[in-house]
């Protein structure tokens, strides 16, 4: 069983980010978080719990078929919104502004409220 | 909003945590919101010009109710909510020596009286590096970022005494960061609407909340937020009836109805990238482990490939 110690571990949760976190990982599974809060603790070994699963109107379905019928809901808008881009990283958001223009939409994020 | 009318006198954590004898959290509570901030940046950390740590700092929390962070605190000032545009006003009048005609030291302003105000006000002047730290208790309670306006003023105008900062206790983990690449991008921080083929700014019009419930939008693509469990009920009422796609690595209260669900691997943990700190600090997030899923990024960027080929396609007529 492969065991690694990552230390230096940025924890995304707020906006403190604190940078010490040790997270120690056996066989790709997160089984141990030093230098965290409570709320960082419970995200981390949260983290590979009850993921989202790809789905098209309900059902089941794959990335190919998802990413299309995404983009044409997005071509057919007359008014697009993109919202959100708290909880990820700042070349998403950088590729999100980008799609918003292509698609002459709105971008906004939850300081606005 | 308010930084882009009057600006915002600010410093990093680091200097907090090396150099600050005065700490004023108002309408924050980082004790249970933010957990480690006192001991790694603030109250409780030793550094550099603060080898006591929170012995050689003074502590003031300004909020409507006793918490665990002003339970910590040296002075703990309990005010009505609702009063924190009355509160940064007066506070800015005792600063500058304005005389305050009709008042007297047990005058409540904010539930609380002058004279308290007033001590407070001396102290910030006497410290030698004050920072206030806000959070939502004030962004959004009555009057908003008008109090944010008044306080960032309030900061900049102690720095004819000694030096003052201001510092906004950002949430989520890169909020900060969508403001950053939208504004190195857009030139505007949030609500930009590219409607007109240029970046149009304008907060109230194309802010999320407003634009949703004037029912303004006809599809939405959100992205590591969770409208289903933050915004009023009214609102998610309306985007379940529109289509919408949800990028999110996990579980929440919008995948359950969001018309296309992509399931992503989270930043920091499955995917790496840069994230923003709550003082405008960037740092390198790292992936750890491997996750059956795409990126945030390469899956708007798909997104984006094949929103391109459309247009394309349909600007060449075919």
């Amino acid at each position: 069983m492969a065991l690694q110690v990552h230390k230096d571990v940025v924890c995304t949760f707020c906006g403190c980010l604190c940078d010490d976190l040790e997270v120690q990982v056996e066989d790709n599974t997160i089984t141990k978080v030093g230098h965290v809060c409570t709320i960082g603790r419970n995200k981390l070994m949260h983290a590979q719990s009850d993921l989202a699963s790809l789905r098209v109107n309900g059902k089941e379905a794959a990335l190919e078929e998802a990413i299309d019928k995404a983009a044409e809901i997005l071509v057919q808008a007359k008014a697009p919104l993109i919202y959100g881009l708290s909880s990820t990283t700042s070349e998403a958001i950088r590729e999100a502004v980008v799609l918003t223009e292509l698609v002459q939409g709105t971008i906004d994020n939850p300081s606005s409220y | 909003m308010a930084r882009q009318l009057v600006g915002l006198a600010s410093c990093t954590l680091g200097e907090v945590k090396n150099r600050a004898d005065l700490l004023i959290y108002w309408g924050a509570n980082p004790m249970e919101s933010h957990m480690r901030h006192l001991s790694r940046y603030s109250a409780m950390s030793k550094g550099m010009y603060t080898p006591e740590g929170r012995k050689g700092r003074k502590v003031v929390v300004i909020d409507v109710r006793p918490t665990p962070t002003s339970k910590n605190a040296d002075i703990f000032l309990q005010v009505t909510p609702g009063q924190d545009f009355e509160i940064a006003t007066v506070l800015r009048a005792l600063v500058n020596g304005v005389a305050l005609h009709g008042l007297t030291d047990n005058s409540l302003i904010g539930g609380v009286p002058l004279a308290k105000w007033q001590e407070l006000a001396e102290l910030m002047k006497q410290s030698s590096y004050g920072v206030v730290m806000f959070g939502i208790g004030l962004t959004q309670s009555r009057g908003k970022d008008l109090n944010i306006e008044q306080l960032s003023t309030l900061v900049s105008e102690l720095n004819k005494f000694t030096r003052f900062y201001g510092i906004a206790m950002r949430g989520h983990g890169n909020v900060n960061g969508s403001n950053q690449v939208m504004t190195w991008q857009t030139g505007y921080p949030l609500a930009v609407n590219f409607n007109r083929g240029y970046p149009w700014y304008n907060p109230g019009e194309f802010s999320v909340v407003d634009m949703l419930h004037r029912k303004e939008v006809d599809a939405a693509l959100i992205i590591a937020t969770d409208p289903g469990a933050h915004l009023p009920y009214d609102i998610v009422r309306y985007l379940q009836s529109i289509p919408t796609i949800a990028i999110e690595p996990h579980k929440n209260l919008t995948t359950p109805w969001a018309n296309v669900v992509i399931p992503v691997a989270p930043a920091g943990v499955g995917a790496e990238g840069t994230f923003y700190r709550m003082d405008n600090v960037p740092l390198h997030v790292k992936k750890i482990i491997d996750f059956p899923y795409p990126s945030d990024v390469e899956v708007l960027r798909s997104i984006k490939e094949r929103v391109s080929n459309v247009k394309n396609r349909q600007r060449a007529g075919l």
